[in-house]
């Protein structure tokens, strides 16, 4: 498949979808937002200021608990991918909390942390920190026996086959461990904020209430530009230095 | 430490740490509910309420049925929506050119934000929950069906060519048996998050029964009801994707 058809196959499709898009919006009336009202709302919003403050807090939020999940996370996952007694220890909270809902703690969450910066911090920290401790957790466990072999070949026994075989061994899980973590960190920040009324959650609760769909949606665009852009970044600095070792993470 | 691969343990040693976990959890919370009578019941209490709850009173177990009904209504539209899409992805590079990228981008997108535009598009009705659920699975269950479908099998394809088998229809046939463990890898993350998905449908779209019944019980502080709650959310989420993970391995056994 040449480059061309690619490009001309989107460009189609773009067209295609904008068009849809159109027609949904006309047929649908004012409850679905077209093109031009999402572009007039987008620009009063950047006007108004109000969504730059609320992206920007989100932004700060997300930054709290996603640095404590990446502290947390990496030694928990670096030790449990190596120790298997330490494995089956931690693993177990790693597991039964990776499958709790969350969301359904946020109203114990805000009992124990209150509505300030700690709640946020909390709900980002628990979105992230499980999917990032099991990823680098795989990243030790699952190194080839060929290149342990091959390090101790060349005398990297102990904390020597740990530092100078494993761990590098582990870097693509690293950066995917560092993106997944990232969009859970995002997603979580979403619900913290949606809970409490701040931030981004604080204008979609806002813009929900007199149906102002075309601003709410606009809000929407940005938090998945926030999420996805992001993730390509992550994903961009995998395939520059990460690109030998192919993660798959469901 | 010992060198990585270089124990063989035990499944009996390894249970035996995993209960030494859960006990080592269940006395530390049991301190710290002692000395913080307000803001977390002890483990019993939590235990206790779960099963008056569940199954004298059932309030409890009502919740639950009503949110999972949600949840199976939309995960059912999801898998009927996200199968087939998901195969007109993987099977025609001109679709997948187009729609790609935005699923990617979907993929990646906080869909609890949309929580709030549902509730101006479908109004405080169940339609809105479902809704929710589907948005929840739906991205899941296609990124991995056009996974499956994506990556051709060449061998296989191959060797249905050797045995005279090069039909257009052959090739699709062993196209989709290929990529069946995929699509059920969806099928089975696509559960999870329609659990998740229903949770969030009672706490962010208008709560009824399983959202009353959390936040309720968090704002007079029955913090064991509460706790109650949440690990009975637990225990269907892992039940609902053990269950899809039961059909996933039968279906992937070796020889199958």
């Amino acid at each position: 498949m040449s480059l061309s058809a690619r490009r001309r196959h989107q460009s189609g499709g773009a067209i295609l979808l904008l068009a849809v898009w159109v027609a949904a919006a006309w047929r649908v009336g004012p409850a679905l937002p077209g093109p031009t009202a999402l572009a007039r709302a987008t620009a009063d919003l950047y006007r108004s200021g109000a969504l730059v403050d609320a992206l920007s807090g989100t932004l700060v939020r997300v930054a709290l608990g996603y640095g404590l999940a990446v502290a947390v996370s990496f030694p928990a996952g670096a030790l449990m991918g190596v120790d298997t007694r330490l494995d089956a220890f931690l693993g177990t909270y790693v597991t039964a909390l990776f499958v709790t809902s969350v969301a359904s703690l946020l109203p114990f969450l805000i009992l124990v942390a209150g509505t300030g910066a700690g709640f946020y911090a909390a709900v980002v920290f628990l979105f992230a920190v499980f999917h990032m401790v099991l990823i680098v957790r795989a990243g030790l466990a699952t190194v080839e026996s060929g290149t342990r072999d091959a390090g101790r070949v060349y005398g990297a026994r102990g904390w020597r086959a740990y530092v100078y075989v494993l761990l590098p061994a582990a870097l693509p899980h690293a950066v995917a461990a560092l993106r997944v973590g990232y969009n859970r960190a995002v997603k979580g920040a979403v619900v913290a904020e949606l809970w409490i009324y701040a931030g981004v959650g604080e204008l979609l609760h806002g813009y929900q209430r007199f149906s102002q769909t075309s601003s709410a949606l606009a809000v929407v665009v940005h938090v998945v530009l926030l999420a996805v852009v992001g993730v390509r970044l992550l994903r961009a600095v995998e395939r520059r230095y990460a690109g030998w070792r192919v993660v798959t993470v469901r | 430490m010992t060198g990585p691969g270089e124990v063989s343990f035990g499944p009996l040693r390894r249970w035996g740490l995993r209960l030494l976990a859960v006990a080592v959890a269940l006395g530390a919370w049991q301190a710290v509910a002692s000395t913080q009578r307000l803001l977390l019941a002890p483990p019993a209490s939590v235990v206790r309420v779960l099963v008056r709850e569940t199954l004298v009173t059932r309030v409890l177990l009502d919740a639950l049925l009503a949110a999972l009904w949600n949840a199976a209504v939309g995960y059912a539209l999801a898998l009927a929506v996200g199968v087939p899409v998901g195969a007109l992805v993987g099977l025609s590079p001109p679709v997948r050119h187009v729609l790609d990228p935005a699923l990617d981008g979907l993929y990646a997108t906080p869909v609890v934000a949309l929580a709030p535009l549902f509730v101006v598009w479908f109004g405080l009705s169940p339609v809105g929950k479902v809704a929710l659920v589907f948005a929840f699975a739906v991205f899941v269950v296609v990124i991995n069906t056009k996974a499956g479908l994506t990556d051709a099998p060449a061998g296989l394809l191959d060797a249905a060519a050797v045995y005279g088998a090069d039909t257009r229809l052959v090739r699709l046939r062993v196209r989709l048996r290929h990529a069946l463990p995929s699509v059920l890898t969806g099928a089975r993350l696509g559960a999870g998050r329609a659990v998740r998905g229903a949770v969030a449908a009672e706490l962010f779209l208008y709560a009824d029964a399983l959202g009353q019944f959390l936040i309720d019980s968090g704002a007079s502080f029955e913090v064991a009801r509460l706790l109650a709650g949440v690990v009975a959310l637990t225990l269907v989420g892992v039940l609902a994707v053990g269950s899809v993970g039961a059909v996933e391995r039968r279906v992937r056994r070796p020889g199958s």
